[in-house]
């Protein structure tokens, strides 16, 4: 019963302790547009396998999160004004924290 | 005039060899961007033809076979719907997409409804007020996104600014944004309206007015729920308003003279129109749901409102 327990208490810190984010700060030159679209897709170079999973409109020095299961994404910004970032990322334990430093194309 | 043809038609496909693309195959558009260049890219609407590339018909020779495609917008859409589509296939679905839902195992989590982008506006008579609004269901929530990130008590606090925005960190932002999931078992599925896509976004619109939602917040809803919502010819509406998601979804504001109105949209595609003689996976709404809509003539110092679409799992 107590090796029950234990388990139970055991996969229920696993399922807390799992919790895997992305989270950003956004960072844009005085040439770039006052907000961005913050986007996450699967890693994927070919056009139709990189499929969107959410985006979120972030202004300049703004905070974003996304709430993630482990596997590999990009992370991309754009804007109106043509600036952009992007960043592979590979999650399998730990959150990532961004600086999403915007450049103008 | 045939030279002259000749040689305008020998000069473009210079031009197009020199991008290094060739004509877009078919129910794809040409675009161009600073960064990528010349693509082939999903057209938006794909009935639309392209009026260059028609076959003038047999026995004609079509002096345009070869060009590259013209550079045209099929309608009016937000920029970042035009950049979203040049990197991925689905921007034009509120998520990884099987019909008629989300495909649910590229997300963390549990809870069959996907509420995508609660949006939470704010209107008050003050010019520079402090506020805080926390989540404070017992079981942590199940996000999926935020922004701004939440602070370690599960929540946003800052200053009222100007009125309409909110100011976190320092930073300004025109509302407060989060998406998540939901348990279905906790939503209601009788009141309701079934419409055409565009009949669907009206009646949403007309809702959110009524509601008294600011012009501000309409817009936005108008602008991001136009690509998003996946392009099938009926929708059945199911309004969770505060009734339903004030239990599932219990926020706290600490802010005295406040209200806070909620609307979420829970919306089933339909491919055909929907036939109450015929089996559904989700019933037919049977009630109108506006008697259930909060009440928005007493106007509060500050006037919360949050609006969101949602769509079930796969």
């Amino acid at each position: 019963m107590n090796s029950l327990l234990y388990l139970l208490l055991f996969l229920s810190f696993q399922a807390v302790a799992a919790e895997l984010t992305i989270s950003g700060k956004l960072n844009a030159p005085s040439d770039c547009s006052k907000k961005a679209m913050i986007w996450l897709s699967l890693d994927k170079e070919n056009y139709n396998e990189r499929l969107l999973l959410m985006h979120t409109e972030v202004p300049q020095s703004g905070s974003f999160k996304f709430y993630v299961k482990a596997g590999a994404y990009q992370v991309r910004a754009s804007d109106e004004a043509g600036c952009e970032y992007l960043k592979k990322v590979q999650l399998s334990a730990e959150s990532i924290d961004l600086e999403v430093q915007m450049v103008k194309k | 005039m045939k030279i002259l043809l000749l040689i305008s038609s020998l000069f473009l496909i210079t031009e197009v060899s020199a991008a290094g693309l060739g004509p877009c195959q078919g129910n794809t558009i040409r675009v161009w961007t600073q960064s990528v260049g010349y693509a082939c890219v999903p057209r938006f609407n794909p009935v639309q033809q392209d009026p260059f590339c028609a076959y003038p018909g047999p026995g004609v020779v079509n002096p345009f076979q070869g060009f590259p495609g013209p550079l045209y917008q099929t309608q009016i859409m937000p920029w970042w719907a035009y950049q979203g589509n040049l990197y991925y296939p689905n921007v034009r679905y509120p998520g990884v997409w099987s019909y008629p839902g989300i495909e649910s195992q590229y997300y963390p989590g549990e809870g069959q409804v996907f509420a995508a982008k609660p949006n939470v506006y704010i209107d008050s008579v003050h010019q520079n007020k402090k506020f805080s609004f926390r989540f404070i269901s017992e079981k942590k929530p199940q996000f999926l996104a935020t922004t701004p990130t939440l602070d370690k008590n599960l929540g946003w606090s800052g200053k009222i600014i100007e009125k309409d925005k909110f100011e976190v960190e320092d930073i300004y932002y025109d509302y407060l944004f989060y998406d998540l999931r939901l348990p279905k078992e906790k939503m209601q599925f009788t009141n309701g309206v079934c419409a055409t896509r565009e009949g669907a976004i009206e009646w949403m619109l007309k809702d959110l007015k009524d509601m008294k939602y600011s012009a501000l917040s309409q817009q936005d809803f108008d602008e991001h729920w136009r690509v998003k919502i996946p392009d099938y010819p009926y929708y059945c509406i199911y309004p969770q308003y505060n009734r339903e998601l004030d239990p599932i979804i219990p926020i706290e504001i600490n802010l005295e003279q406040t209200t806070f109105i909620r609307s979420l949209y829970v919306l089933i595609p339909h491919k055909k129109e929907p036939d109450g003689e015929e089996y559904q996976a989700v019933p037919l709404p049977t009630k109108d749901p506006s008697e259930f809509r909060p009440g928005a003539k007493i106007q509060r110092e500050n006037m919360f409102r949050e609006w969101g679409v949602a769509f079930l799992g796969n």
